[in-house]
């Protein structure tokens, strides 16, 4: 790959896992940001149904102290109110009453720098002249500051006959804050309901006045903090549970980590396919080096040996008819070249290309003319060497069949070519072709002195040799029977060595329909 | 019938040129691409022959401008054997491809079946129809010869000068007539040629060369076919 294309494509995949990774963030954010907030709502309204509890129960605590302090005058005829310590104290929550000022008065009641007039426990009151009717008020709860902190009063009216005196009941915190728990749920209530969370009840400052529910040894924080209606304004609850997904960091996320480990198995794709592609280039540039290595190298043999064979052809066509003999010897040449043809093509196909891009192509061929036409390439050697070539035909013939010829002739010729180098002196070569409806069978027997037994499962394997013997050509570079092998299975078909008594016997089935089927 | 042959090998062009001749064919030659597309162009020969792997312009460039004005036959000569090749260039628009090194039949053999199948009628005759010689039985559009169940390839040139033969059955043709119907008047083979053609004839009309019957030699004049009578 061009070095120009990394950096567009860095760049590409980069912004991808940035805005991938931008997405992702911003994603579980607002997931979690929603789940946040649902939980919030949830949270904060468990505490106002706590709150109102509580406030109902305050109202109602008001209105049963202010009844109890009006019952316990008995003088509603007079401009007197008589009352008892004793009797108003009875629920422990009264501490002191306190005569309200007139409306018109300077002096406030409840002033945090001063003390409240506080009356006597018992006794009475007269109530003074210049009070004058006042307007009936319900109970309400006052709260004023001590330096024990919030103090709570209620505020009430109590009629007498002709005038009605505004009552300030001083009222315990400690009996408040004890009537609120008892309305508030028990732990057990709680732990039913939400496991794992605790709701507190805090004061002023910020102590735990009560809590109920379960919190377990986990982590836990504060998820809502309500302050309560008044007189309790200054107290709070709070809600509390244990630390959720949403309450830690974004990358902590096991979503969050899902891209990060989508852009890993994205950029180890990128990676393994870069370096793949890069492989595959470079097998291709090497592939083609080589096609140009044998297009020329072919060229530059090929050519002087077309010339060495049409040449001498034309030569024999000429002499045949008047000088025989002439014509004899240049038919050597011929056959030479022919010979010299196929080691080339054998050595330059086989060494240097991939043996799986080799290919058959058939077409219609008579084969015994075929099978001849390989035969009388060889007869000059083989005379030569006085070996006698007996060739049969048995089977039906008459017709075309569909054979790729360069290859049934390069593997007969590569079996004749290794009788003649090393069979020499059985000085027989015997070739059997039959046919079997779709099958050729073609045998080549000789009665040289056969194959060891010890190399016969080796004899087609690529530049094995029986012998070290320095022979020219494919036979004798030892790929001659590896070639016919390949050729004969690219062909539908196989060569392999059978038994024999005497010399060596070689098979050869190949595939030849009289009709060829698309595939 | 005229033939461009373009390869620039002088050798293989020359023996190229050599056996067309002998086949009767007229040949024009060109030693690359661009000379082979000029020729063809002036000349507009009926039959082409190509190598591929030539300098400048390859032969599958030549088949390309052919092709597209043209759709004379095309033969591809290459040492390149390999599938794509073969398959490359009958799908530029060649008619068949042979390999280097190749046999003279083997090319001979191409070039006529290709002749057969785009021409069927030989253009250079003047009369297509089958004639007489012996017992065979000549048809000039298959270049071959028939006699019972045998059958012989013959070239242009042979069945020129059947055909004269069979004009003038009984009659001396002598050599210079032969040459001039046959080569043309313009062509001065060698002297030898028409002995080597005779005698390749006798051989495949399966007369005796020693004592020929059909066509007989009438010395210092030239030939004579002797019909069966």
């Amino acid at each position: 790959m061009r070095s120009k294309l990394w950096l567009p494509i860095a760049l590409i995949t980069l912004l991808t896992a940035i805005s991938l990774g931008g997405f992702g963030v911003k994603l579980i954010r607002d997931e979690r940001e929603v789940l946040r907030h649902q939980f919030r709502e949830l949270h904060f309204a468990r505490l106002r149904d706590h709150r109102d509890i509580i406030a109902e129960a305050l109202t109602e605590l008001a209105k049963e102290l202010s009844q109890l302090v009006a019952q316990c005058s008995s003088e509603h005829t007079k401009n007197t109110f008589q009352y008892s310590s004793k009797q108003h104290c009875q629920s422990g929550f009264i501490r002191n009453i306190t005569l309200a000022e007139p409306a018109n008065s300077a002096r406030k009641l409840y002033d945090k720098k001063s003390p409240p007039t506080l009356l006597p426990v018992r006794g009475a009151i007269s109530a003074p002249e210049s009070l004058g009717k006042q307007q009936r008020t319900t109970a309400q709860w006052i709260t004023y500051f001590s330096e024990s902190g919030v103090e709570l009063a209620v505020s009430t009216s109590v009629s007498l006959r002709d005038r009605v005196l505004d009552l300030a009941i001083d009222i315990s915190r400690a009996k408040v804050i004890a009537a609120i728990i008892g309305v508030l749920p028990d732990a057990s209530e709680h732990r039913r309901m939400v496991p794992g969370t605790e709701v507190r009840l805090v004061d002023e400052h910020g102590s735990v006045l009560y809590a109920w529910g379960e919190i377990s040894n986990t982590e836990i924080i504060e998820r809502a903090v309500l302050p309560l209606h008044s007189p309790l304004q200054n107290f709070s609850l709070h809600y509390l549970a244990p630390r959720r997904l949403w309450d830690r960091p974004f990358y902590s996320s096991a979503l969050f980590l899902v891209f990060p480990g989508v852009l890993l198995v994205i950029a180890s794709l990128v990676v393994l396919t870069t370096y793949f592609y890069r492989q595959h280039v470079q097998e291709l540039k090497e592939t083609e080096h080589r096609l140009t290595f044998v297009n020329q190298v072919s060229h530059e043999l090929k050519t002087p040996l077309t010339n060495i064979r049409m040449y001498a052809e034309l030569l024999e066509n000429k002499l045949k008819y008047d000088h025989p003999s002439a014509a004899g010897q240049l038919s050597v040449i011929v056959s030479e070249s022919e010979r010299l043809s196929r080691l080339i093509s054998g050595i330059l196909t086989f060494n240097v290309l991939s043996r799986d891009s080799r290919k058959i192509t058939r077409s219609a061929h008579y084969v015994p003319k075929t099978i001849e036409n390989v035969c009388r390439q060889f007869l000059p050697r083989l005379k030569l060497k006085s070996i006698e070539l007996k060739l049969r035909m048995r089977g039906d013939f008459t017709q075309q069949l569909f054979i790729d010829a360069d290859a049934v002739q390069q593997i007969l010729a590569n079996l004749i070519s290794n009788v003649e180098k090393y069979a020499s002196m059985g000085q027989y070569l015997g070739i059997d072709v039959c046919r079997e409806d779709e099958l050729l069978r073609i045998i080549v027997r000789d009665r040289g002195k056969g194959i060891p037994k010890e190399f016969q499962e080796r004899i087609f394997d690529p530049y094995f040799r029986c012998s070290d013997a320095v022979t020219e050509g494919a036979a004798g570079a030892g790929i001659g029977l590896a070639i016919a092998r390949d050729l004969a299975r690219l062909h539908g078909g196989d060569i392999r060595l059978l038994t024999a008594v005497e010399g060596t016997v070689f098979e050869v089935v190949l595939h030849a329909p009289s009709e060829l089927q698309e595939v | 019938m005229i033939v461009l042959v373009s390869e620039d090998d002088d050798f293989i062009r020359a023996g190229l040129v050599e056996i067309l001749e002998d086949e009767g064919y007229s040949v024009v030659e060109a030693e690359n691409g661009e000379a082979a597309i000029a020729l063809f162009n002036e000349v507009k020969p009926q039959f082409v022959i190509l190598d591929v792997m030539m300098p400048g312009l390859s032969g599958y460039d030549v088949c390309r401008a052919i092709r597209q004005t043209a759709n004379t036959p095309i033969l591809f000569l290459s040492a390149k054997a390999e599938e794509v090749d073969r398959v490359l260039g009958l799908e530029l628009g060649g008619d068949d491809y042979i390999v280097k090194p190749f046999g003279v039949h083997e090319l001979v053999s191409r070039i006529r079946a290709i002749t057969r199948r785009c021409y069927g009628a030989n253009e250079e005759s003047q009369e297509s129809g089958a004639f007489v010689i012996d017992t065979f039985t000549i048809v000039p559009s298959e270049l071959r010869g028939y006699s019972g169940d045998n059958s012989v390839e013959l070239s242009l040139r042979e069945v020129k000068i059947l055909r004269l033969f069979s004009q003038h059955p009984g009659q001396v043709i002598d050599r210079d007539k032969l040459f001039n119907e046959c080569w043309g008047m313009n062509y001065f083979p060698n002297s030898r040629t028409l002995d080597q053609h005779i005698s390749k004839l006798r051989r495949k009309l399966s007369d005796d060369p020693k004592n020929p019957r059909v066509i007989e030699t009438v010395h210092g004049v030239g030939y004579r076919y002797a019909p069966n009578e």
